[in-house]
């Protein structure tokens, strides 16, 4: 596993890199700012681009820009964009965009060297990984109809997992069922949440993000 | 009495046994013409001469037209048996039309504006002077009739000379004219509105001059033969009397105009909308581009509280200062022509009403210099909180983050002991709950999402961190001014913060942009009953949202929700 990482911040820089190197993970790039990133990136040919999304010069959107510059001119490499806050929009429009291969964690989540490995092979693989407090913060809501109080909790924790970006596999793996089982829950999910069925993963997390944001 | 009084009437009573003797010359010789007419060119003349040397001495005016009642007589005398007024009267008839030159140009300042005027009312009559003198010199009566007595300055008759110096005088009464009305409607384009009213009877009486010696010329006759001829002649003599007459106008006009002022107390007794003194000063002052500004404290401003540089306000021709009790209240720019005791009048009429609208332009400026300030706090404010939020996220953050990192990775150090571990990954615990309370607390600070994205992403944001339903119904398009965005979101930080606290209902944000306004509404279903002196955040909230020239109002009638509305512009 190749891996280029973009952070104009040099403690948190060598951190994740450090933590990386530590997990087997071949780290091919270290840079500050985003034109070195894409510079980086034609030389290595990364498989997985971890990019903070504020860096130099405004330290507002660079990050963003940067990962779509990467994903025209190169759309089998992998993105994962960091960012310091919980933005639920910023999430979404991001796999509204792409076509997979993409994620959205919290800066202070990648210290958990598994989550992170697991993050970085699942985007590799071309899936969409979304933080769980980003999940967390949208099951928190209180609906007037809430069409979430008809689900058992058992379908609510596969429902925060589809949420998050996991396949059927990993989620039948973290709750200890069998596959088939979370296959028939998915189903059941989405009909009592009025949400139809989407091909690609990361089509089904986006929708059941939009259904978890609306407010209806 | 005064001397000055005494001199007036001494002049009037020669001039009335003058004048009444140049009649009783010319009716006794039989000339034709009508002697009443005659008589009242001269009185005019003086008559106007008089009241100006009265009223405006320094005014050359006033002794050109004296001076011209009593030239006009000449002729009149060179109808008598003696032989050296028969000279004078033949010689020196003619020099009171270039005072009447004269007078149509100096006309009303008294002096000649241009060079070319000056070098054409010189020309003209130093020509009449000359052809004066000259025909003095060589006239001689009796070559043309026998019953005539000898002209007795005619020391050098000579027949051959006058007809010379008369066909000359035939071409300059040609010319001379025609020069003459060009030059006067180059004063007319110069003149200003007010001057060119005045100027009217003028260019009447100049137009009628002119025909006349026109059709004098091209007729050619002896004076008083013939019908046409004598129309001629009156009509000439009514056309003299276009100074004079004019003046007398100009002086009745402007005693009407200080009536007007009677109107303008009146007028500005009730309440003065904002440049409703300068329109009601224009309108006295009969001048339209008038305009008038007021002193404040450094300063000058028109009413609406704008200011002007100091420089264009230096007293001169068409600025004058209205002054009252030692203190100037107003300076106005007007046309130059307007008479300046008109303008003192209309100023007293004023006076009051011009303090009055000092102290509301004062207030004004005032209000837009706090309005001002207010508005640089509040983006003072921003600025440093911006600063601090940044400060926060690439120093603590960053360090607090890469510590964690550390701590995680000694934590999978194999060779360590359980407790060591244990202790780390409380540790790290503790420090995921201080990263994740400095974030809370820079958001709060300043939400980096507005200024990154936007209003409608970061009300999203709100919306989704919210505990309720929020529902954003919005018109907005692009970005707005940032310190427009930072009052908007607050207002609904602060709206949404509420509802969750009071009410706990789903919440309506609209959003509406629309014509230049921005209106904003948070709305909840709870208890209501909440005011705006619930809290010091609402009462912060509405001097952030007023410093950018908005307001905010809070509706919550008991039982039946609350509503929060806040306005702005927003170009």
């Amino acid at each position: 596993m190749r891996v280029a990482v973009a952070d104009d911040g040099v403690l948190f820089r060598r951190g994740l890199v450090h933590l990386l190197v530590k997990e087997g993970i071949e780290v091919v790039a270290e840079v500050g700012n985003a034109d070195e990133l894409i510079r980086a990136v034609e030389s290595t040919a990364p498989d997985v681009v971890l990019i903070d999304i504020r860096m130099p010069p405004t330290h507002t959107v660079e990050g963003l820009d940067a990962a779509a510059a990467i994903r025209r001119s190169r759309p089998k490499t992998g993105v994962i964009l960091l960012s310091q806050y919980v933005e639920p929009h910023a999430a979404m429009s991001l796999l509204s965009e792409g076509t997979g291969g993409i994620g959205y964690l919290l800066k202070d989540h990648v210290t958990d060297p598994a989550a992170l490995v697991d993050a970085i092979i699942r985007v590799a693989n071309g899936g969409a990984v979304i933080d769980p407090s980003v999940v967390a913060q949208l099951l928190l809501k209180q609906r007037r109809h809430d069409p979430l109080e008809s689900l058992t909790s058992r379908e609510r924790a596969v429902l925060a997992l589809m949420a998050e970006g996991r396949s059927n596999q990993a989620v039948a793996a973290r709750l200890f069922l069998s596959e088939k089982t979370v296959e028939s829950h998915v189903g059941r999910i989405l009909s009592k949440l009025g949400i139809g069925i989407e091909p690609d993963d990361h089509r089904r997390v986006l929708a059941v993000l939009t259904h978890l944001r609306s407010s209806e | 009495m005064t001397g000055r009084d005494v001199g007036m009437v001494g002049l009037a009573t020669v001039w009335v046994v003058w004048a009444t003797g140049a009649e009783v010359v010319s009716i006794r010789a039989g000339v034709i013409e009508n002697h009443v007419l005659d008589f009242a060119v001269g009185a005019t003349y003086l008559l106007a001469g008089l009241i100006a040397l009265r009223r405006r001495p320094s005014n050359r005016l006033g002794w050109l037209m004296v001076t011209v009642a009593f030239v006009w007589y000449i002729g009149n005398y060179g109808n008598t048996e003696v032989p050296a007024a028969v000279s004078m009267g033949a010689a020196f008839g003619g020099v009171s039309l270039s005072l009447v030159v004269w007078l149509f140009f100096a006309y009303p300042s008294g002096r000649l504006q241009t060079r070319a005027e000056q070098v054409y009312v010189a020309a003209f009559v130093t020509w009449q002077l000359v052809l004066g003198v000259v025909i003095a010199l060589t006239f001689d009566p009796r070559a043309t009739c026998a019953a005539c007595v000898q002209g007795g300055l005619a020391l050098f008759p000579s027949a051959v000379t006058v007809a010379r110096m008369e066909g000359i005088d035939n071409v300059l009464a040609v010319a001379l004219p025609f020069l003459g009305g060009m030059l006067f409607a180059l004063k007319h384009r110069r003149a200003s509105a007010v001057e060119r009213r005045a100027l009217l009877p003028l260019w009447i009486g100049g137009a009628l001059l002119v025909a006349s010696f026109a059709v004098d010329a091209f007729i050619g006759g002896d004076p008083g033969q013939g019908r046409a001829e004598y129309t001629l002649v009156q009509l000439e003599n009514l056309a003299r009397m276009a100074v004079p007459l004019c003046f007398i106008w100009a002086l009745l006009r402007s005693n009407l105009d200080r009536g007007g002022v009677g109107d303008l107390i009146e007028r500005l007794s009730g309440p003065i909308p904002t440049g409703g003194l300068r329109d009601a000063m224009s309108d006295v002052l009969r001048d339209p581009n008038l305009r008038l500004w007021l002193p404040v404290a450094g300063g000058w401003v028109d009413e609406a509280g704008a200011s002007i540089p100091h420089r264009e306000l230096t007293p001169g021709s068409g600025i004058s200062r209205i002054d009252r009790a030692g203190r100037t209240l107003a300076v106005i720019r007007h046309d130059p022509a307007i008479d300046r005791r008109l303008i003192d009048a209309a100023g007293a009429a004023t006076a009051m009403a011009l303090d009055n609208a000092r102290l509301h332009a004062e207030l004004r400026t005032r209000l837009e210099e706090v309005r001002a300030s207010r508005a640089r706090i509040v983006e003072a404010t921003d600025a440093e909180r911006r600063r601090i939020e940044r400060d926060l996220h690439d120093g603590a953050q960053q360090r607090l983050l890469a510590v964690s990192f550390r701590l995680r990775a000694a934590q999978r150090q194999t060779e360590a002991a359980d407790s060591v571990r244990s202790d780390l990954a409380e540790a790290e615990d503790e420090l995921r709950g201080a990263i994740e309370e400095l974030r809370n607390l820079a958001r709060g600070i300043h939400p980096v999402i507005l200024t990154d994205e936007g209003l409608g992403p970061a009300l999203d944001s709100l919306a989704d961190r919210a505990p309720m339903p929020v529902r954003i119904t919005s018109t907005l398009d692009g970005r707005l001014p940032p310190p427009i965005e930072a009052a908007a979101y607050f207002v609904v930080a602060e709206g949404l913060t509420n509802a969750a606290r009071y009410a706990g209902t789903p919440v309506d944000v609209t959003v509406d942009v629309c014509g230049g306004r921005c209106v904003l509404r948070v709305r909840d279903n709870g208890p209501g009953g909440a005011d705006r002196a619930r809290g010091s955040g609402l009462r912060g909230l509405a001097d952030r949202v007023e410093a950018v020239d908005g307001w905010l109002t809070i509706q919550s009638p008991s039982g039946a929700g609350t509503t929060l509305t806040a306005e702005f512009p927003c170009e």
